[in-house]
């Protein structure tokens, strides 16, 4: 069984290398391949590899239970189980040796249960949600290749593995972004979240390679060893050093901007909103479930070394709480309904990274397993509102949909539910967890921040909700009467995410003493949080006294929307541009992009245009003078005259005979 | 006693001399060809010799290649020639130095 740990991405890239074929072997008819088989393969392989995780997963647990009993029998704590396998060397450079493989433990199986279990569901909306479009199969072929990629990042079994599906997911989500690439504008968008994320990419590569200098020249490049190399007592005198500690802060800070590459935070955040350029169900799947939440997911890989770096910590935890807040604020005067979804997820991502900043990784990845179940109905949801509406997204356009989309409304209710968090959804859960570290590890102000962008969030979510589906109806006439509900393709990920959404929180349900979630984590992040808890205070006030705080922040932020919409603030029903100090606000980081990076780079290219590039080609002319001058030089010796050539010839001929005699006699 | 190819070679030597000159010095196109005969007959005869010299009477391997040699100079005659009728119809002289078209 655990020799098969390839197979979880190599199904999906057999879809996409099945679809992709079909794809160009059907380029030439106006149809394109058929949709039935091509969408049957493309929903057949994500599921065979969900059903793998699912198998792998339950090995683990049986082995992990196992090694348990042992080291109670024993008395001493037993590494926990996970499996691995290693295909063979990858990179072998002097001292550094790479191989290539993967590793299945229990952080991994959680990540692989949701990527490849919504990445399924999600590929089943899409047949739906894609039926009408000619590029389908090429769609589904970068779906499948999408989930491959994805499942090297999370399966790999050392930061270079991860990379490989890091820049995979990168390469993906441009395709899928500028999908629709005969409107410039979605190409520009797919190219301008290439760039920005390429900048994360390189602090990724960057860091890891610092952190293998730390370690020293020869160690190996795995999680394993790092995290081993990092818990071990006799290493803390070498990071205690001035020089490995900067050493070591560097790295993890740029690590960290990897992360927020991937993970859209502030400074490199500005690429997410635009992606939503790309089909829905893309922006679903990988710009709000998976792929986003990446750099969590190496936050709490590599949860041993950040603890380490106490600095770079709170520069996580302050990055977090920041992006959190702004991307809630701006989220407020969004009128595209992916858009206001797109400021959610950088919100929500905001919180992740508050929690891994004040070293609660699980509570984070927690956040980042039920956010993968809410954001994907919501995203699912107004995919289906954008379907039945024709493809409007304007949601001063929309309103009095909750009779006609019942379905619908009801699956984005639920995840409405979860993200606002409302008692028992399950962002109630993970939120609440996140808001009760922060406050016992973050301080005040973190948790003020934090708890100031729920009540942000709960007013934003519910004016989407009350523009959508409760107030009167704004929709055109014309589109009007092509409402419809969703095809059941479309329905059935609905329906089970929604559920999840409403349910999954139970399975760390901390004050109703339900902690699988939290015991599966234990084995893989148990001792870094541990190590940083030591200096933390104790315990803060009760847990049900936070949570009434974080479920009056909901409330509270309700009222407020139900307010502003009473009292007729949102019903800007017009087309008339933003308002410009909300413009300033949502462009900052934009602008902020054009003066360090795009400013910097016009300067340069204009200094290379106008000074170097003639110098280059002065130079080259000179080269190239030098030559034919050479060239007509030389041409004299050829006289045009036969007899001339022929005795130059001979007289040469002569000439190395003697020069030949005079060696050999 | 061991034959000296001296006589042989001088003369061989004075063939040769006689074609490089011609080939040199003639401009007709007709004469070139007959100062290339003369150079080739010249080798032919350092070959015979020589041969005498290495392989006595009896050996006859360098006195086979002269034979070929001979072959392969009727046939470049045969082409040479040719050409030489063709070149002559297409430009109506045979005089090299008029033969310039490739100095640019």
């Amino acid at each position: 069984m655990t020799n098969l740990l390839w197979l979880l991405p190599v199904l999906p890239a057999a879809g996409f290398a099945i679809n992709g074929l079909l794809a160009l072997a059907g380029s030439r008819r106006g149809e394109g391949p058929d949709r039935g088989i091509v969408g049957f393969l493309a929903v057949l392989f994500p599921v065979l590899s969900f059903l793998l995780t699912v198998a792998l997963w339950w090995n683990l647990s049986e082995a992990t239970e196992m090694v348990r009993g042992q080291s109670e029998l024993l008395g001493v704590k037993l590494q926990a189980p996970a499996f691995a396998q290693t295909m063979g060397d990858w990179i072998r450079v002097g001292d550094l040796s790479i191989s290539f493989g993967f590793r299945f433990d229990k952080l991994t199986g959680i990540m692989l249960l949701f990527v490849t279990g919504i990445g399924s569901l999600i590929h089943l909306y899409s047949i739906g949600y894609m039926a009408n479009d000619r590029g389908f199969a090429r769609y589904m072929a970068y779906l499948n290749l999408f989930l491959a990629n994805m499942v090297v990042l999370v399966l790999g079994d050392g930061p270079v593995v991860t990379f490989l599906g890091w820049e995979g997911v990168g390469l993906c989500s441009y395709l899928l972004i500028g999908f629709w690439h005969h409107d410039e504008s979605n190409g520009s968008a797919a190219t301008k979240a290439f760039l920005v994320n390429r900048v994360g990419d390189l602090g990724f590569l960057v860091g890891v390679f610092l952190l293998w200098q730390i370690m020293g020249p020869g160690s190996s490049l795995t999680y394993e060893a790092i995290s081993a190399w990092f818990r071990d007592p006799a290493h803390l005198q070498q990071l205690a050093m001035p020089g490995v500690a900067t050493l070591l802060t560097l790295s993890t800070v740029f690590l960290f901007v990897g992360c927020t590459g991937k993970s859209a935070q502030i400074p490199l955040l500005t690429w997410l909103p635009d992606a939503m350029a790309g089909p829905t169900p893309v922006s679903a799947l990988i710009h709000a479930a998976t792929m986003v939440t990446s750099g969590v997911f190496l936050l709490a890989r590599m949860a041993d070394v950040f603890v380490a770096a106490p600095f770079t910590l709170h520069l996580i935890a302050w990055v977090g709480a920041l992006t959190a807040a702004w991307a809630a604020v701006t989220g407020l005067f969004q009128h595209d309904i992916k858009k206001v979804l797109a400021y959610s997820t950088v919100s929500q991502l905001g919180f992740m990274f508050l929690a891994a900043g004040v070293g609660a990784f699980d509570a984070g990845l927690f956040h980042v397993f039920t956010h993968a179940f809410f954001k994907a109905v919501l995203f699912l949801g107004a995919g289906s509102v954008i379907h039945a509406l024709s493809g409007e997204q304007d949601i001063r356009r929309m309103g009095g949909l909750v009779r006609k989309l019942p379905v619908t409304f009801a699956a984005m209710f639920a995840g409405w539910y979860a993200i606002v968090g409302l008692p028992l959804g399950a962002g109630f859960w993970s939120k609440d967890m996140i808001l009760e570290r922060v406050y016992v590890h973050g301080g005040i102000g973190l948790y003020a921040i934090a708890l100031g962008s729920a009540v942000v969030t709960a007013v934003y979510m519910t004016r989407m909700m009350i523009l959508v589906f409760w107030s009167p109806s704004r929709v055109d006439h014309e589109v009007a009467h092509h409402i419809h509900e969703s095809p059941p393709s479309m329905q059935i990920p609905l329906w089970i995410l929604g559920v999840g959404a409403l349910s999954v929180g139970f399975l760390w349900a901390d004050m109703i003493h339900l902690d699988w979630f939290s015991r599966q984590l234990s084995d893989v992040v148990g001792a870094a949080q541990a190590s940083l808890a030591g200096d933390a205070p104790g315990h803060g006030p009760s847990p049900w006294l936070l949570a009434s705080f974080g479920v009056t922040a909901a409330v509270v932020g309700i009222l407020v929307a139900f307010g502003l919409f009473r009292s007729g603030y949102f019903r800007e029903n017009g087309r008339e541009p933003m308002d410009y100090r909300a413009r300033w606000w949502m462009l900052a980081f934009d602008g902020l992009h054009t003066l360090v990076g795009i400013w910097p780079a016009t300067v340069v290219s204009w200094v290379l245009d106008t000074w170097i590039q003639p110098l280059l080609m002065g130079l080259l002319r000179i080269f190239a003078w030098l030559v034919e001058v050479a060239g007509s030089t030389l041409r004299l010796l050829q006289r045009s005259r036969l007899r001339t050539n022929m005795a130059l010839s001979v007289l040469g001929l002569a000439l190395l005979l003697l020069f030949l005699a005079r060696e050999l006699l | 006693m061991i034959f000296l190819p001296t006589q042989s070679l001088i003369l061989a030597g004075v063939l040769f001399a006689i074609g490089l000159a011609t080939v040199l010095v003639k401009r007709n196109l007709f004469f070139v060809l007959m100062g290339v005969e003369l150079m080739l007959n010249a080798a032919n005869l350092s070959f015979v010799a020589w041969s005498r010299t290495f392989t006595g009477s009896a050996g006859l391997d360098g006195q086979v290649a002269p034979l070929f040699s001979i072959a392969v100079a009727a046939a470049e005659a045969c082409v040479g020639l040719a050409m030489l009728l063709a070149i002559f119809r297409s430009k109506e002289t045979l005089d090299t130095d008029r033969f310039d078209r490739m100095k640019e």
